[in-house]
């Protein structure tokens, strides 16, 4: 039922911070894996650590590290800005409430669930969906109880005119579920071969596209003009932006087996779709640009705004990179290699987790009425930004670009091995370095900093009562 | 702007409809169900193709479960299981992919990074045996490989290391991986012949080179000395042969190096460039080099190579051929292929050890029961049959 009464502001603050923290602790378990996985990489020596131990191989090391990542920090963040940002926008309270709180917890469950299965040789061979039909099965029913609370909320507010951040966060739930239902049940069990690849293609590209990117720019689309305190600069941009997505990126899925046997016409038609995509991003990058207009200075100082933007610089950099992977004179080059690591790497990781990090730095104090430790927030930023450019993107692009030009000789494979090895070296170097700046991030939060001063009224803001998840 | 039209594309139940359902929808019919029923209506593939995964029954098969196993241990991640027409790729790997191929394959295992080789085209390429020992440890027979070890798909007894049936099944799935081509990657692989005309120079840097290339690709097997006590011999049938018993000319490595050697561990290296291979062959005739002399020593004794002629004509000119050189039905019908003696000269012991046990995983029986007289008879004709004149060797 509707709950007619207004919200308070602190009513959501339990569920936000519960899957604030759930997704922490699933970031520090896909960074783990990440991290022992670049070190195995690093040599011949290295692949041997651990390397007894079944359940900390490589291969099942390399599905924790994404299903921990895309299904654990990133959903729970993304899941903490709905709860937060859907009774703001909407001016009322979560409908099914009870839901709601429940299933944060059923939600870890669902994800632990999943990564038992992987760890414990259970995999089934969807990327990114590789845990098995048992733990889909229980991620679908969280999944959808989430969605349920979300776009639930929405439709009974009755809010006539959405603002835009309400459109990214009903295309993304809505369309993820039927997404994720598709991929476990038509590529898992049902698609052979090449018919299977073109909808895996589709499934793994909006993954990103129709579940990560919607709830990324959900953020930003929120939280740069509360923390700018000015409006979007263009409303029209913002709807051809939103539309132009909605409408090309779910058809460009077959860009990601170019050259393969799935039909040829798909992966010709899957150019120019796919090519469109740059027009769309620089709508939407053109719209924060123009807001952020004459106010840069400011990220020195607002920890959460700096994350944004730099995460709006990489989204800059990867949207720009995509639309070119998809001329097939570039794919016959950096397919198959570290390029495209690296591209994910940045869309995933440079953008998307660093928006539910400002994210997470906005809301912080208000949860918790204290301000968060700046000194460690600024070294989880340098050392993050500093290792993750450096030492991972630009070193695994390069390297990806070396294993492909060494591909196009007739030198033999190991070769393009050996030449990658220094650069897997500072990119296992990179993953200690970012766990570090995680660790420094934590400290930030958990340490009692100042009580946070209230705008409004000019007195320490009250301690809200956070009510407790189960 | 138009008012009435924004509120439209705004309301929370024309977005979640249209983009939400509809754009999927679309997608979903448009770039997943299309080419699904493209591919359903133009594939053509043999008639003879069934499904490889299970017996006649239905049941499912060692290459069916092996399938399963790639899977569950992420092999895809890593190994990537289509070969594109472009970037070289049929070079190294074999023909261009077909969808055919995977009509069976409920996921597709196509892959989406290649960290190892593509093995879309791995049926025939290299031995089971050679399979066991790099899952057991990559590094036993690529030196410089980066792959995990898989040893929980072994079982170590006093006995030695036993592949488990999971390891079993996992290798049939790889030695049936691009099986309608193996032929085409044997030609390619295993060329049939290679003439092999005069080696270049011999220099230090070839050698240095030759050294490390080597230990990077050799001596897995081989061993760092080149006995062929490496890493991965428990699992070789037959052993991995001990470089350091005979003399092979610089050419004969070379071609063995090229060519491989089916039917045993070796396999081809014909990716590595020229240059390169024949620094591997100086590298490696220089570690049976000191064999020469004393090897050919029995070769003056007339009477004993006459003798010897007897015995080799009698029980070993069948599979070896005239004068030690191997008629090519039996090169071609047994695997290994009988050593052919024109192009090489092995140590003594080594001869005689070989006629005492055979060479067990090849059809070289034990001669044990030969008079020690004959056996000495044997190795004198060997050491005869080498061309000295044409491996001439710089005192």
């Amino acid at each position: 039922m509707p709950d007619a009464a207004p919200p308070a502001t602190h009513d959501e603050f339990g569920l936000v911070k519960f899957h604030i923290i759930a997704g922490i602790t699933w970031l520090f378990v896909g960074m783990l894996a990440g991290t022992l996985m670049g070190y195995r990489l690093s040599g011949a020596a290295a692949a041997e650590f651990l390397g007894d131990i079944a359940e900390l191989s490589y291969g099942r090391m390399r599905m924790l590290h994404t299903h921990a990542v895309v299904f654990g920090w990133l959903s729970n963040g993304f899941l903490a800005f709905s709860y937060y940002a859907i009774p703001k926008l909407t001016g009322r309270r979560l409908w099914m409430r009870g839901l709601a709180r429940g299933n944060a917890v059923f939600f870890q469950v669902a994800v632990v669930v999943g990564a038992i299965g992987l760890v414990t040789g259970h995999a089934e061979g969807v990327e990114y969906a590789e845990a098995p039909w048992w733990a889909d099965i229980v991620f679908a029913l969280s999944f959808v109880g989430a969605v349920l609370v979300n776009v639930g909320t929405i439709l009974t507010s009755g809010v006539k005119n959405m603002y835009v951040t309400l459109w990214y966060l009903i295309l993304g739930f809505v369309f993820t579920t039927l997404n994720f239902v598709m991929a476990n049940t038509i590529v898992a069990h049902v698609a052979p071969g090449a018919a299977g690849a073109s909808i895996e293609g589709l499934w793994i590209h909006n993954a990103v596209g129709l579940w990560v990117t919607p709830m990324g720019v959900a953020i930003i689309y929120y939280l740069l003009p509360v923390i700018l305190k000015r409006p979007i600069a263009s409303h029209k941009l913002s709807l051809l932006g939103f539309w132009t997505l909605a409408f090309f990126y779910p058809l460009g899925g077959s860009h990601h087996f170019f050259y393969s046997p799935t039909p040829w016409w798909l992966q010709v038609l899957a150019v120019p779709l796919t090519f469109t995509l740059i027009f769309v991003v620089y709508s939407v990058v053109y719209n924060f640009l123009a807001t952020m207009k004459g106010r840069w200075k400011e990220i020195a100082k607002d920890i959460p705004l700096r994350w944004l933007t730099f995460g709006l610089i990489n989204y800059i950099i990867t949207c720009t990179q995509g639309p070119f992977h998809a001329l097939l004179s570039v794919q016959q080059v950096i397919h198959f290699t570290d390029w495209v690591v690296a591209h994910a790497h940045l869309a995933l990781f440079g953008v998307f987790s660093w928006w539910v990090y400002a994210f997470i730095y906005w809301i912080w104090p208000k949860l918790t009425g204290r301000a968060y430790s700046r000194a460690f927030a600024e070294w989880h930023f340098w050392l993050t930004l500093v290792s993750f450019w450096v030492l991972y993107y630009v070193a695994d692009t390069v390297a990806g670009l070396m294993q492909g030009m060494f591909w196009l000789t007739t030198l033999p494979l190991q070769d393009s091995i050996e030449a990658a090895l220094p650069f897997w070296a500072t990119r296992a170097i990179s993953g200690v370095l970012i766990l570090a700046g995680t660790i420094c991030f934590v400290i930030s939060l958990a340490r009692k900093g100042k009580p946070v001063i209230d705008d409004d009224t000019k007195q320490p803001q009250a301690q809200p009562e956070v009510a407790h998840v189960e | 702007m138009s008012n009435e039209k924004a509120v439209v594309a705004e309301k929370p139940m024309f977005v979640l409809t249209v983009a939400g359902l509809g754009f999927f929808l679309l997608s979903f019919v448009g770039m997943g169900l299309g080419p699904w029923l493209g591919l359903e209506l133009g594939m053509e593939p043999p008639e003879q193709f069934v499904n490889p995964y299970e017996d006649d029954t239905g049941e499912i098969n060692a290459v069916g479960r092996g399938r399963k196993v790639y899977i569950r241990e992420a092999c895809w991640h890593c190994h990537s299981q289509f070969v594109r027409p472009v970037a070289n790729e049929e070079f190294r790997y074999g023909p261009v992919s077909q969808a055919w191929e995977y009509m069976y394959d409920v996921p597709n295992t196509f892959g989406t990074r290649r960290i190892g080789p593509d093995l879309a085209r791995e049926a025939g390429r290299r031995s089971d045996d050679w399979h066991f020992a790099h899952l057991w440890n990559p590094r036993s027979t690529v030196p410089a490989s980066i792959m995990p070890k898989y040893k929980w798909l072994f079982t170590e007894t006093a006995d030695g290391i036993e592949p488990t049936q999971d390891a079993q099944d996992l290798v049939a799935y790889l030695q049936y991986l691009g099986i309608n081509f193996k032929q085409d990657v044997r030609r390619q692989v295993w060329p049939e012949r290679v003439v092999v005309s005069g080696a270049p120079v011999t220099t230090p840097e070839a050698g240095r080179r030759g050294e490390e290339l080597f230990k990077n690709y050799c001596t897995g097997c081989h061993g760092e000395s080149g006995n062929g006590q490496g890493m991965a011999s428990p699992f070789l049938k037959p052993s991995a042969a001990d470089l350091t018993t005979r003399y092979l000319p610089r050419e004969e490595v070379f071609r063995i190096l090229f060519m491989g050697s089916e039917g045993s561990s070796m396999p081809s290296f014909s990716e590595l460039t020229e240059k390169d291979l024949w620094a591997i062959s100086q590298h490696v005739h220089y570690m049976g080099r000191e064999v020469r002399a004393d090897a050919l020593k029995p070769a003056n004794n007339a009477q004993l190579v006459a003798r010897g002629r007897e015995v080799y004509d009698r029980s070993c000119k069948s599979c070896h051929g005239e004068g030690g050189v191997v008629p090519e039905i039996m090169e071609k019908a047994l695997k290994p292929s009988p050593k052919h003696f024109r192009d090489r000269v092995y140590a003594p012991d080594y001869v005689r050890k070989v006629i005492e046990q055979g060479r067990p995983g090849t059809t070289m029986a034990s001669f044990a029961h030969l008079p020690s007289e004959e056996k000495d008879a044997l190795v004198a004709y060997l050491a005869s049959l080498f061309d000295a004149d044409k491996y001439k060797e710089k005192p």
